[in-house]
């Protein structure tokens, strides 16, 4: 049997967010999608914890961007996904579905 | 405290302490959420958040890596009588015994007392070598010179502190050349100075993560902007 990692929960919103925000992907409005989406704050530090574990992993790449005033002359550090992270979405989602098919409705358990 | 110097203390910390993270490009969010109408003090609980997260990782990342050359290690130790009992003799054996005038007959016998377990050590950082192959992959001939070079100096200065510990008198290298300094009468104890030369060896050549530390300082009218 093929070795596999599937993604944790907060990984996948991750990458599915880096894939939404496209060539905007960076710390701050990666960290803010997060917390829209989760409905709850999310740090950027954590945010940062996850992306250096996922790079790590392979699953996405980052370049240096460009260095503004209002970020005391920082470098943005923008994410994409490789090749190697969208195949890993596609095969969590294919698990997660066989495994949501399973799952009751409410009316069903009643 | 003032709002700007509050920020200049938070940066600081920042890059101080949030150990080998990207720190430029967090320090940079950050700064930029500042800026955007966040508090200072969101700010400080983003910092604190983020060097306590760098910590648990450091910890967490840097243990993990050290964890199976220290088993390996004060494993091979404990095999040390085994080698003394099968080669130890011949190791002995193999030297020449050529006679020689002091004080170099004092190197042939101090040779003749560590021989066998510098080779030992060596012979341990080998097979971990053979047993982790990526390992090799990634070895220079430097680092396994260091490798081997930290070995014995660790194993002299174990060997030294061992001595003093075991309440001799004075330190004289000639206890090292009796046939049961290794083996006998404080054998629990001198798997100490062979594991921690052998985990020296294996630590020189261990892959090393790479950091890139860099920091700027902001300026003055950016911090009073931001106050």
């Amino acid at each position: 049997m093929a070795e596999h990692s599937y993604l944790g929960e907060f990984e996948l919103m991750i990458l599915l967010t880096i894939l939404r925000l496209g060539d905007e992907a960076y710390g701050v409005p990666l960290s803010r999608e997060l917390s829209l989406s989760r409905g709850r704050r999310v740090s950027v530090g954590s945010v940062y914890a996850a992306l250096d574990r996922l790079e790590s992993k392979g699953l996405i790449a980052s370049s240096l961007g460009e260095a503004t005033p209002e970020r005391g002359g920082r470098a943005k550090r923008y994410f994409r996904l490789t090749e190697q992270g969208l195949r890993s979405i596609h095969e969590t989602r294919s698990v997660l579905s066989k495994l949501w098919k399973s799952l009751p409705t409410p009316e069903e358990l009643a | 405290m003032k709002a700007g110097t509050m920020v200049a203390l938070a940066i600081w910390s920042l890059e101080h302490l949030t150990f080998g993270c990207d720190h430029e490009a967090l320090c940079g969010d950050l700064l930029e959420e500042l800026q955007s109408g966040r508090s200072s003090i969101w700010f400080w609980r983003e910092v604190l958040m983020a060097i306590g997260i760098s910590a648990y990782q450091r910890i967490y990342q840097g243990a993990t890596p050290y964890a199976l050359p220290l088993v390996f290690s004060a494993g091979w130790s404990a095999l040390y009588p085994a080698w003394r009992f099968l080669a130890a003799s011949r190791f002995s054996a193999a030297i020449p015994d050529y006679r020689v005038a002091w004080p170099y007959s004092s190197f042939q016998e101090i040779a003749q007392g560590i021989g066998p377990a510098v080779t030992f050590v060596w012979l341990g950082f080998l097979v971990f070598l053979l047993l982790r192959r990526e390992t090799i992959s990634q070895l220079s001939s430097f680092k396994l010179f260091q490798g081997l070079s930290a070995s014995l100096n660790v194993l002299f200065l174990t060997t030294l502190g061992l001595l003093a510990y075991l309440g001799n008198p004075s330190l004289e290298l000639g206890y090292i050349t009796r046939d049961d300094f290794y083996t006998l009468f404080h054998l629990s104890v001198i798997s100490i100075p062979l594991a921690a030369s052998i985990f020296a060896a294996i630590w020189f050549v261990l892959p090393r993560t790479q950091r890139t530390p860099r920091r700027r300082r902001l300026s003055r009218a950016w911090l009073t902007k931001t106050a």
